[in-house]
């Protein structure tokens, strides 16, 4: 029988070496080791690296055991050392994480001819596909899955705050054709929520094959987006496959702009506005005055023209009339009356002025504000 | 409306909270029985979420991921203005990723960057910040995939009552209102508001109803809150707050813990 081994680093990582899964299996698989690297924790796929292989080398299905393994890797780790970013306020953000130390789940599994013997410590799950059932271990629903809060913490396993009472620890019996799936995190939630889809990842045999499938349900967003551990083991195994990503396969690094808002940050304020309104209204004020100006031009124009045609007219009119009257000489001693050589007196005025014609900006604001 | 609990906040899916920041002149005043002023309280608090945000985000070989997005308004500096609260390289700038956040702190104090000063001056234009956040959420949720990300949070942080929003606050309620109603596919904007004081009883942390007070500005603020999400509801509880299936993201009369947990509850994992 065999045993095949998928990985696939989240979308996000665009790289497989950035996986922060860790794997190590023995020989046949008898011994098999899954470690998820949490993000929050300082180089934590180092860490996950040497629980995995650590455990392999030297497995143990007592808790206490176990707890003593990890307490001299996490002072091997502790131990360093580590180069700093050079930007003050990344140093500054990798020393503060230093000192919260690495953090990862862990999960073992050991195969016999008894059946399965398991330790486990975080969210990783294991699924035994058995004939016409699907059985979760140690988490048989999401419920359960999402409730745990154990992780392997190096600060608080050198304080010793991770105790036995963390880990979940048993022996599962199997029968002949049991089909047993281990998985971190995403892909049991997946299967948790779905267990049919175990169906389908099982008939996987190829990297492309299990590429589509993790895309499929990324797309779908029924699949977390994170990295992808599945190691597919049919006991007893003579053969181990691998299945990893190829050495020049990469997710597209997608070069999204960074956000810009689209409304303008001068218009984020009253002060600015009334400053703009204030600049509109005395425009608004000027194109008004300009029409009044060339209003009243035209009217001139218009009335000049007008003068000019009433003295043309009149012009024509004197000219049409006869040019002489006949006037008789008289004798008589009557003498014609004298002229008056003072000018009359003007009239007294019996109404109102004529309007005057300005151009005075003052005069013409009160006339557009009457209208 | 797809499932929140698939969702993975990644620099692919960003997640973007706005910080709405009372700056007005009763920021001032002391804070509870600390010799400083609220106003240097809530920068402290501010300057250390964008830090812990930064410790959420560094990756293995020490680069930061964008996972989220953080806007910053702050109102009452400058009379009835709101104005982005980041300053230095970042000034003008609304929303900027956490990795450029980084690459540009305002300066370094006991070696921790800070990014924000604490201002108290004017008046609360509390409206006005909402309306800013509004128009932004809107952006943003509009822009690239964003829709297929983590709703926007938007957490506003006061001691008193907006001078801005009329007798009745109607102008407010409009506002919040508007705000609720964006969403993307993993849900609406969150709304989250913490009344720090200057007293030292009478706290009312993350209620499921508001008891009965005559501050009504207390009720207001209440009344706008949304429902913690489940998330938030196992962080509430994680850090010992007494939390009911309905409770809002509102807190009253909240201290200098109060402040810093309220900011990190609201900052999904």
């Amino acid at each position: 029988m065999r045993a095949r081994i998928f990985q696939l680093h989240k979308r996000s990582s665009y790289v497989f070496e950035a996986i922060q899964d860790k794997f190590a299996v023995t020989e046949k698989c008898q011994i098999v080791a899954l470690a998820d690297g949490a993000t929050q924790g300082f180089k934590s796929e180092q860490w996950a690296s040497q629980l995995v292989n650590s455990f392999v080398e030297r497995p143990g299905f007592d808790a206490k055991d176990f707890l003593e393994m990890a307490h001299s890797e996490a002072e091997r780790f502790r131990a360093g050392p580590f180069q700093y970013n050079a930007n003050p306020a990344m140093a500054s953000l990798e020393r503060t994480k230093e000192k919260s130390g690495a953090t990862s789940t862990f999960l073992g599994v050991r195969f016999s001819d008894e059946g399965m013997e398991l330790i486990s410590c975080g969210d990783s799950n294991v699924f035994i596909f058995q004939a016409d059932q699907i059985v979760g271990v140690p988490f048989a629903n999401l419920d359960e899955l999402e409730n745990n809060q154990s992780f392997l913490n190096t600060n608080q396993i050198l304080k010793g705050i991770v105790t036995p009472a963390d880990f979940f620890v048993t022996a599962v019996p199997l029968k002949q054709d049991d089909i047993v799936l281990i998985c971190s995190d995403a892909l049991s939630r997946l299967l948790l929520a779905s267990p049919d889809v175990l169906r389908e990842l099982i008939e996987i045999k190829s990297f492309e094959e299990f590429l589509t499938f993790c895309s499929k349900y990324w797309e779908n967003k029924s699949l977390q987006e994170d990295d992808i551990t599945a190691i597919v083991i049919v006991p007893p195994v003579d053969e181990t496959i691998l299945v990893l990503p190829t050495p020049d396969f990469s997710f597209p690094q997608e070069d999204t702009p960074l956000f810009t808002p689209f409304f303008d940050d001068s218009l984020q304020n009253d002060e600015a506005m009334q400053e703009i309104r204030s600049q509109l209204f005395r425009l608004e004020q000027e194109i008004n005055v300009l029409k009044k100006r060339s209003a009243y031009q035209m009217l001139l124009l218009k009335l000049g023209l007008a003068a000019i045609a009433v003295c043309v007219l009149l012009g024509i009119l004197v000219c049409s009339f006869p040019s002489s009257v006949d006037v008789k000489p008289t004798t008589s001693n009557r003498t014609l009356p004298k002229r008056s050589t003072q000018m009359p007196q003007a009239a007294p005025a019996t109404s109102a002025p004529l309007q005057q014609l300005t151009n005075d900006p003052s005069q013409l604001s009160k006339d557009s504000a009457s209208h | 409306m797809y499932n929140i609990r698939n969702l993975t906040i990644s620099s692919t899916h960003p997640c973007l909270i706005i910080y709405l920041l009372d700056q007005s002149g009763s920021m001032g005043e002391k804070f509870g029985n600390a010799s400083h002023n609220k106003a240097i309280e809530l920068t402290d608090a501010i300057n250390d979420v964008i830090y812990e945000i930064g410790l959420r985000c560094i990756g293995n070989s020490g680069e930061l991921k964008n996972r989220f997005e953080l806007a910053i308004i702050g109102y009452g500096r400058n009379g009835d203005n709101v104005q982005s609260g980041w300053e230095g390289p970042l000034q003008n700038k609304w929303v900027v990723s956490i990795k450029n956040i980084f690459e540009y702190p305002l300066g370094q104090v006991n070696d921790k960057p800070i990014w924000i000063r604490p201002y108290a001056q004017d008046s609360t234009p509390m409206v006005k910040a909402f309306q800013n956040a509004r128009r932004l959420c809107q952006d943003w949720i509009d822009w690239g995939n964003h829709r297929d990300c983590h709703p926007p949070i938007v957490i506003n942080i006061t001691d008193g009552e907006a001078t801005d929003a009329g007798s009745d606050f109607r102008a407010l309620k409009i506002e919040s209102e508007q705000l609720k109603q964006l969403s993307t596919n993993y849900g609406s904007v969150q709304i989250l508001n913490i009344h720090i004081s200057n007293r030292t009883g009478d706290r009312v942390l993350f209620p499921g109803e508001m008891p009965t007070t005559d501050d009504r500005s207390a009720r207001l603020l209440f009344d706008i809150s949304t429902p913690l999400t489940e998330n938030m509801v196992r962080l509430a509880k994680q850090k010992q707050y007494n939390i009911t299936d309905n409770a809002r993201g509102y807190v009253f009369n909240g201290n200098a813990t109060d402040l810093i947990n309220f900011l990190n509850i609201g900052t999904p994992q």
